[in-house]
């Protein structure tokens, strides 16, 4: 039980160092996934911080049923879907936010160092959002084709179906700027 | 980008700003019941003390000998009306046209009512509508009328003297019969006694109220004042939003916000045109809700989207360009996000109905009740899926709509799409909206009325030209009431015949399932599979049976040669587990009697005559709930089967030997396929787990489930302690016990998810001191038989 857990568990039972802990782990990592489901580096940030605060607040309980990164990735990603659903009017106006887009490229080279990835990871930007969700969970955070399932709610074979066609279509998209990468 | 210990701040900061927010709403409210029932008491006692001082407050022995008694009573007018008041206080005072804390306003009924009444408020429309005084002239004798019998003190037979309004009303009884003097001492006693009856149980009323109101989280599930029985079955979302309905629902919040005597879709409008600091920057705001309340009634859209039945026309822009909208607009401009946008003054009624009109859509797509919306499309003839033009709605017709869909997938240079869609989709779906703003750029685009106005049947191959263009048709139709996701604009996804197919769910069982499921539209497109390719089904299913070769892609080729057989069979074949299983879950009864259902009642049936046997999918020798740990590695398996070399199955030989030969559960020739695992894991659940709850595989399978929760952990230790059930110690499932597994064990703790366990593995490796968890003296437990030392 760890990578997170055991800080939550901290923090759970009093100690607010434990989620500073977990801030820090896990924060670029889930603006970016948040980013692909939103499209906007700077609500992402926002839902970031408020997936963080319903741990602080509601103190949800952590059951073990999954890792607890991807627990956590699971509230950030419907913490993301209630924003769109109560706020797409801010969504829309932040379209005009054009330090997003520096923001968003500090934090990519800050959370991926890999040259390589990163390029990957503008690509995946171009994709749909299924698709880069997929693709980012799989190749940026490590998860697994079950985890990702868990996070994205779907069947494990909905997932490999999903990133068969992403994979298909990030590789047309390398294609066309000439770029290689052999993992796909 | 903040600074980690600016976000960690920031973060603390909000937090416990909405932590003191919610506690000091508790105390208000806690407060505020607690004077309020206060109040309410003194006023009944006080009441019920002043309508007592005015009769003989001495009990009267029985005169036996008395033969006319008279008793007088006076009450004034005055008393009269402000009993009226106390007593009845749906009655609205002269003058003021309703009771209403807020400004009475007139507003002429809503363009629906005026025009074509469409919309029609549903069966659970509930009674928050405040009903419209209706002025009229009061005379003494209707305050006479009016004055119950408790405040006058005397029985309501008595001959009762009606005169003019400034008169003193003096009524008088007599009675020459003793009874009739005991019968009256009897009723004034009766009457003491009922005001403190009254005062005492609303006051009693008031006290789990206050207790409660600390505590606004009401659990979603078990709510008693939940009266449109929704259920909640999503971890994360809705929960705030279902409190919020539930105070609509019981009136703690107001839905006549404007008080013009109705919830309508006016009073959303008007919520959704303030914006946070106009409520007290803009005293035009003529509403009943408080800067407090207004994050509240950011659900009030969805509640009245839920209990209503929602027409095509509300979901259009131009319906609220009438005035009954227009001129209830309070946002004053330069205090709204939306002016930013639109620079121009003359625009931005138009931006805000447009605005208004998407939110609408937004919230249909998630919420339960979209699907009214396609069958009212139906009805008006603006959505035709009858593409065969038979005249009925059938799998054909299903058929058909997916060749085309598919067609356009797979042919994306046949549709000339052109390059630059790309950019429009692309930014379209990063930013997850589609207003008007992107929609007019590319509607004035003419390559863009070519490309969908002119791919034509002339380059498809498979459908014929007229069924063709009623795809084009249908499909153009579904893009206008859906700002999310305009389906015209994808050309390598299906359209999702929106989210409605779920919901049909609701409607039927008339039970407002609030789910995550609903979520999933917006994290994307692919879940056809889970939830909106079920749209069609569930319309076809309406009114034919479900047969079996309608999950069978034979049927389809005949009807329709080269088209997408395959993918229709087997949206046919979910639709019909789905159906058939939603059946054994409790509170979800929908659907006919499908071939999944068919297919598990017979097993049951052969398995309670002795004919097959129950799943044993460990292979073990017995069903029991251990048996659970295996359905989802016998499903995985079977696709695993399909995908060689992405996984591989957990089952030992022996084991999967078992699957491919034992496991046909519904007799459809291919043993431990998903259909089987549907069976297995609701007949081990239905007919062992359930009745069985106390049996050691049940408590077992319990602990293993929650082995990561420490409380229940200590609880099952002494169970797994007794039930004596030997871990092997093989964490890696490879039928072996040795430093392979303790190295495993130890990866685990240091990062589990780079070297996860599986259950079985999980299981297995608590060795030392079971129960406890997995613990590096769980691999020094393996250790130490691997090299055979002597365990204490």
């Amino acid at each position: 039980m760890d990578n997170g857990a055991s800080s939550y568990l901290r923090f759970l039972s009093g100690d607010k160092d434990g989620l500073a802990d977990i801030i820090r782990n896990y924060r670029d990592g889930l603006v970016l996934y948040i980013n692909s489901i939103v499209g906007n580096i700077i609500a992402a940030e926002e839902i970031m911080e408020d997936t963080f605060v319903k741990l602080y607040v509601d103190k949800p309980k952590f059951k073990g049923k999954s890792s607890f990164k991807t627990w956590l990735y699971s509230i950030a990603r419907f913490t993301a879907i209630d924003y769109i659903r109560k706020h797409p009017s801010d969504l829309y106006t932040q379209l005009e936010a054009a330090s997003g887009v520096a923001d968003n490229a500090d934090l990519e080279k800050r959370a991926i160092k890999n040259e390589e990835k990163r390029a990957l990871h503008k690509a995946l930007q171009k994709l749909k959002p299924e698709y880069e969700q997929a693709l980012y969970l799989t190749y940026f955070e490590d998860f697994s084709n079950r985890e990702t399932a868990d996070i994205m709610k779907k069947t494990e074979k909905q997932i490999r179906d999903l990133l068969y066609h992403a994979r298909k279509a990030l590789k047309t998209e390398l294609d066309k700027e000439g770029f290689v990468y052999e993992k796909l | 980008m903040k600074s980690y210990d600016e976000t960690i701040a920031s973060v603390i900061a909000k937090g416990d700003s909405i932590i003191e927010h919610r506690r000091l709403r508790a105390a208000r409210i806690r407060r505020t019941t607690a004077a309020v029932s206060g109040l309410c008491a003194a006023a009944v006692i006080g009441l019920g003390i002043h309508n007592l001082k005015d009769v003989d407050p001495s009990p009267k022995p029985f005169e036996m000998n008395s033969h006319d008694i008279e008793i007088s009573e006076t009450v004034s007018t005055e008393l009269a009306t402000d009993a009226a008041d106390i007593v009845s206080p749906t009655r609205a005072p002269e003058g003021v046209s309703r009771e209403s804390s807020h400004n009475t306003r007139t507003v002429q009924g809503p363009p629906a009512a005026r025009e074509n009444s469409t919309a029609a408020v549903k069966q659970n429309d509930h009674s928050n509508t405040v009903k419209p005084y209706v002025p009229q002239q009061e005379s003494a004798d209707d305050h006479i009328a009016d004055t119950p019998s408790p405040v006058n003190g005397v029985n309501a037979p008595t001959p009762v003297n009606t005169m003019p309004a400034e008169t003193q009303v003096q009524v008088t009884v007599t009675t020459a019969d003793q009874n009739a003097v005991i019968d009256t001492e009897r009723r004034i006693y009766m009457k003491k006694f009922t005001s403190m009856l009254t005062a005492l149980s609303l006051s009693a009323l008031s006290m789990p109220f206050t207790s409660t109101a600390a505590e606004l989280i009401l659990p979603p599930e078990i709510d008693p004042n939940n009266t449109f029985g929704y259920t909640n079955h999503s971890v994360y979302l809705f929960e705030d939003e279902i409190i919020d309905y539930t105070k609509f629902q019981n009136g703690e919040l107001e839905t006549d916000v404007n008080g013009d005597g109705k919830f309508d879709l006016l009073d959303c409008y008007e919520v959704f045109t303030i914006q946070d600091e106009e409520v007290h920057l803009n005293p035009d705001v003529n509403l009943s809700i408080t800067e407090d309340d207004l994050k509240d009634y950011e659900n009030l859209l969805n509640y009245y989207l839920i209990t209503h039945d929602i027409t095509a026309d509300i979901v259009t822009p131009e319906y609220y360009n009438d005035p009954y909208f227009t001129d209830n607009v309070y946002v004053d401009a330069k205090h709204s996000i939306w002016h930013q946008y639109y620079k121009e003054d003359e625009q931005f009624i138009k931006a805000m109905n447009e605005m208004f009109a998407y939110r609408i859509c937004g919230s249909l797509t998630l919420l339960p009740n979209g699907y009214t919306l396609f069958e009212d499309m139906m009805d008006k003839g603006i959505l035709d899926l009858d593409f065969d033009s038979d005249g009925t709605l059938t799998p054909a017709d299903m058929n058909i709509f997916v060749t085309y869909m598919k067609d356009r997938e797979e042919n994306v240079d046949r549709y000339s799409i052109p390059t630059y869609l790309n950019t429009f989709q692309s930014y379209h779906e990063s930013y997850r909206v589609f207003t008007k703003y992107l929609r007019d750029k590319i509607n004035e685009s003419t390559d863009m009325v070519h490309v969908f106005g002119d791919y034509t049947w002339a380059e498809q191959d498979v459908l014929p030209e007229d069924q063709f263009n009623k795809c084009t048709d249908a499909l153009n139709a579904l893009a206008e009431y859906d700002f999310f996701t305009d389906y015209r604009y994808y050309y390598n996804n299906e359209p999702l015949l929106i989210q409605a197919g779920l919901l049909k769910s609701l409607v039927d069982t008339n039970n407002i399932y609030f789910s995550d499921y609903h979520g999933y539209s917006l994290g994307g497109n692919e879940d056809l599979d889970s939830c909106c390719e079920f749209f069609f089904p569930d319309l076809i299913f309406k009114n034919m049976e479900m047969l079996p070769e309608y999950s069978e892609a034979s049927y389809y080729d005949t009807i329709l040669p080269g088209g997408e057989s395959e993918v229709t069979a087997n949206v046919m074949d979910r639709y019909s587990k789905k159906i058939g299983f939603k059946e054994l879950i409790p509170d979800n009864e929908l659907g006919s009697h499908t071939l999944a259902q068919r297919a598990y009642d017979q097993f049951v049936e052969d398995v309670a005559n002795g004919l097959r046997k129950a799943p044993d999918l460990n292979n073990d020798g017995v069903m029991n709930s251990l048996d659970l740990l295996w359905t989802g590695e016998m499903y995985s398996s079977y696709d695993y089967q399909e995908y060689p070399g992405s996984d591989k199955t957990k089952f030992t030989p022996e084991q999967w030997e078992n699957i491919k030969t034992n496991c046909d559960f519904n007799n459809n020739g291919i043993s431990g396929d998903h259909d089987d695992y549907y069976i297995a894991d609701i007949y081990i659940i239905n007919e062992f787990l359930i009745k069985n709850p106390d049996d050691i595989s049940t408590q077992t399978l319990v602990s293993i489930f929650e082995s990561m929760d420490e409380e229940a952990n200590q609880q099952n230790l002494a169970i797994m302690e007794s039930a004596d059930i030997d871990r092997s110690g093989d964490a890696n499932c490879d039928e072996e016990t040795g430093l392979a597994d303790a190295l495993l064990i130890l990866q685990n703790n240091a990062n589990s998810e780079k070297y996860p366990l599986s259950v079985t593995g999980n299981f297995n490796a608590d060795i030392y001191m079971t129960g406890d968890g997995i613990t590096p003296l769980d691999a020094l437990q393996i250790q130490k038989i691997d090299a055979n030392v002597p365990i204490e």
